[in-house]
């Protein structure tokens, strides 16, 4: 199936030639699947998304969710299109058998959900929070709380959220006041305001379930006192239907630059002192749990941001080739045919740049989901160890790398087009308004370098970090005899070396003049890994291109050029900023921590 | 009640097409493949009949190269049976009476109580394969169907005709119907059907031990029909040029009557 704004062809490269998806049905856990089961699969998400998802798209955008008598209005193709995702299978997909799944692997979950995020972006994220969320209470809750709440939410009568943020500390958890006092039976009730709440209120599902970090009454001040709560919108009785309205009432909706079909909520919990919340897990454990879904919730924003970048680079793409504009330089005759845009250089540059930045953020988010099933399932232990590492210190890279360039990319698209690309006539527009949103929910870009450099890069004794060196290294090794690549594996090994300097200097600051130094300029610290990644992962593609080319014939042939001129821009023109960005980093610089607030 | 539904794989109609070195029909290196359109009508409806008639079977038969497989598989996983896939690499050179004799010949001896085909293929667009089945099965057929019901053993269908109108028809079982655009909004297959299609079976059958009928004709060409005409410049001063282009809407089209 054609679609425009998703290049299957790319997909199985990045799935079969790549990772090699196929060899996880040699796992017991996905022994029933096959390469002809994932394809099927992946073709079911192409048609529902082209059919429900994309046709809705832009009015959507257009038509955000209102307040209409208390209640929360949404475009009904909205409830239609997820009624087909989730009739299909789709929410439950990756579950086991015996909770209505087909034990699907993540890797290829995610694949088809990034068909969904490129079509639709705002609508997916219903489905998408429900899925984190039923992963959640899958891990941590109670046998009880399971068996009450996870049905509902993997057929779709119950959607979920995440509700952390609070009007007065969004970055920083630690600040939230949302308190819950527990009662004699068992419960707690529930008091506090959240505020940015996607999916908090609407009709699109008979019941929300929402996941709430709040501070049981006498809690230990900080992180460390804050406990996860799963507060159903209207309660769920024993045998399964819904009672009394549960005190969760929403007191506005935001009104978004982009992601505009994903009703965003201000929500008070407990007002008349009657929100009845459950208890996952232990107490003061909240913020452990809710990272587990924050971390591979964070792999989802990082895959969404590149599909919203990789559809502007298809629309731009096509445009360029379809638009006639202008003559080359070396042609004076002004009664000439013009060229299409594509036949400019500069226009060339600008759609290379894209297909750099979203072809390779795209390789990563799906390695990063292939490293969450060898993880939870690879027969080898080491394996599963060593991928856990690799996922620990790359997930911030995977959320923020892609939502940093994917924007950019999308930057070029409307540039590409020119002032019709600034027109809401065309649909590049809304792919930057939407992509705005990914550097800032899941934990800002700030948030996860601090995250990288002050916990990923070293814990477990920087186990995680060398990992990573090791695995770049181990690709460098394996490439270096293709003729093609050699000259890529000298500068990929030398932009290796300088981010190990780099972060050994940092490493010696932290002793020396502490974490404030230390992590001053961490921001330039995930842009300079992010980017050591990212090329690391062009080479692997470069490599696959490489043995590929041979034997490949027709399109399959231009195929694999364009994937080696892609990793031939992304080393010459984006992998060198590594080494002024390592100076900086090692001469500790201090512009940023020295600049005083009334110098302003 | 045993079904048959036909179905063929085709390329996806949005692929760039490109005629082939023999000039009788188009390359088919990188085309992506999907179950011709009218097809799915069919799955869809007998699935549909299925779910109405306790007991009933379809089984879904494709003629093809082993990757029609692919699609077969879809239709079990819209609920079929069971798929008869005949192995041809040459079913693209075949002509229509070759395509329905084959499925006759396999079809002679099973009692199907219903057979649905679509109305013409994508590619080919032939629409012959349905009623030559019907006639070599001697069983009743109706065409481009739009609508259908069944009750104790009896049919009705609605087709379509030209000029707005439609026919209503009813027939006896056993009967083939050939089905449009309009009938049904075929399922999407889910996801555990999936699954359970890999389970189903699927039986090969070699085409030459069902080809029993010549081709009685071949595509000579196939080709891209030239551009005719371009754009018509009108110059000169606007109220001639005014008047010039109300006599060439009124003579070319009918938007000035």
């Amino acid at each position: 199936m054609t679609i425009p704004f998703f290049d299957r062809r790319n997909m199985n490269f990045v799935l079969y030639e790549m990772l090699g998806a196929e060899q996880l049905t040699s796992y017991d856990y996905y022994r029933e699947h096959s390469r002809e089961t994932f394809d099927a699969i992946i073709e079911v998400a192409e048609q529902i998304a082209r059919e429900h998802f994309h046709s809705h798209n832009v009015k959507a955008d257009k038509n955000e969710p209102v307040m209409i008598d208390g209640r929360v209005t949404i475009i009904p193709e909205v409830k239609e299109a997820i009624g087909h995702f989730t009739e299909a299978g789709f929410l439950a997909s990756h579950h086991r058998e015996d909770l209505g799944g087909i034990q699907l692997p993540w890797v290829v979950n995610q694949a088809c959900f990034s068909i969904f995020q490129a079509a639709n972006i705002s609508t997916v994220a219903y489905p998408f929070l429900t899925i984190a969320a039923a992963n959640v209470i899958e891990a941590f809750g109670s046998e009880e709380q399971k068996a009450r709440y996870l049905p509902p939410m993997l057929d779709g009568r119950c959607f979920g959220t995440m509700a952390l943020t609070e009007p007065q500390a969004g970055s920083s958890l630690a600040d939230i006041t949302t308190t819950a006092v527990p009662t004699p039976e068992g419960h707690y009730l529930l008091r506090g305001n959240k505020m940015f709440i996607s999916g908090g209120e609407h009709e699109l599902s008979e019941n929300i379930v929402h996941l709430v970090l709040a501070r049981i009454v006498g809690a230990p001040p900080g992180v460390k006192g804050i406990s996860l709560f799963l507060v159903p919108r209207y309660q769920v009785n024993p045998d399964g239907s819904l009672g009394e309205h549960n005190d969760v009432a929403v007191s506005g909706l935001l009104h978004k630059m982009g992601y505009r079909g994903t009703v965003s909520t201000a929500l008070n919990f407990g007002e008349n002192n009657r929100c009845v919340s459950y208890l996952i897990g232990e107490p003061h454990k909240g913020l452990t749990y809710m990272f587990h879904m924050m971390n591979e919730a964070r792999i989802g924003v990082g895959m969404g941001a590149a599909m919203l970048g990789y559809a502007g680079y298809l629309y731009s793409l096509d445009y360029a080739r379809t638009r006639p504009q202008g003559r080359l330089p070396s042609n004076k005759d002004p009664q000439a045919r013009p060229v299409m845009l594509v036949e400019h250089t500069d226009v060339r540059r600008m759609l290379l740049q894209q297909k750099a930045y979203v072809e390779g953020a795209y390789a990563l988010g799906l390695y990063a989901a292939w490293l969450v099933d060898q993880h939870k399932y690879a027969p080898d232990e080491q394996i599963r160890k060593n991928c856990g590492l690799l996922l620990d210190i790359l997930t911030p890279i995977v959320k923020a790398w892609p939502s940093e360039y994917g924007l950019k990319a999308n930057y070029q698209a409307i540039q590409i087009l020119g002032g019709y690309g600034y027109t809401r006539e065309y649909p590049v527009e809304q792919y930057y308004r939407d992509n705005r949103l990914n550097p800032i929910h899941e934990g800002t870009n700030g948030i996860q370098a601090i995250d990288l450099l002050g916990r990923k890069v070293t814990m477990f004794d920087g186990a995680a970090f060398k990992r990573l060196l090791a695995a770049i290294t181990e690709t460098i090794e394996q490439a270096k005899s293709e003729p093609v690549l050699k000259e890529w594996t000298g500068q990929l090994d030398q932009a290796l070396t300088t981010v190990e300097t780099a972060t050994a200097a940092l490493l010696e600051t932290l002793g020396q003049e502490g974490i404030e130094t230390y992590l001053a300029n961490a921001s330039l610290y995930l842009e300079m890994t992010g980017h050591l990644v990212l090329a690391w992962i062009w080479l692997r593609q470069a490599s696959v291109a490489c043995r590929r080319m041979e034997s490949a014939s027709g399109s399959d042939q231009k195929f694999y050029r364009g994937k080696l001129q892609a990793c031939r821009y992304f080393f010459h023109w984006e992998l060198p900023k590594v080494h002024y960005q390592s100076q900086i980093l090692r001469n500790m610089d201090r512009t940023c921590l020295d600049m005083q607030d009334d110098w302003f | 009640m045993n079904i048959l539904v036909c179905i063929k794989q085709v390329p996806d109609m949005e692929s760039k097409f490109r005629i082939d070195a023999s000039a009788a029909w188009f390359d088919t290196a990188d085309l992506a493949w999907r179950m011709n359109e009218y097809d799915e009508y069919g799955v869809e409806q007998a699935v549909r009949l299925k779910e109405q008639v306790a007991g009933a079977d379809i089984t879904v038969l494709s003629i093809g190269p082993d990757k029609v497989k692919e699609t077969m598989k879809k239709a079990l996983a819209m609920g079929c049976d069971r798929g008869v896939h005949i192995t041809d690499s040459d079913v693209s050179r075949r002509d229509p009476a070759e395509i329905a004799g084959i499925i006759a010949e396999y079809a002679r001896d099973k009692n199907f109580d219903m057979i649905f085909t679509g109305m013409q293929s994508q590619d080919r667009g032939s629409g012959q394969v349905g009623v030559l089945l019907a006639e070599m099965l001697s069983c009743a057929a109706v065409t481009t169907i739009v609508d259908f019901s069944y009750r104790e053993g009896r049919i009705e269908v609605k087709r379509e005709l030209e000029g707005g109108i439609r026919a209503s028809v009813a027939l006896n079982i056993p009967a083939l119907v050939t089905c449009q655009l309009g009938l049904n909004k075929p399922r999407y297959p889910t996801l555990p059907n999936i699954m359970k299609a890999k389970k189903k079976e699927l039986l090969s059958l070699p085409v030459e031990d069902l080809r029993k009928l010549e081709s009685r004709q071949q595509t000579a060409r196939i080709y891209f029909p030239e551009k005719k005409g371009g754009g018509l410049v009108l110059e000169g001063d606007p109220a001639r040029l005014a008047d010039e282009l109300i006599q060439i809407l009124k003579q070319k089209t009918s938007i000035l009557a």
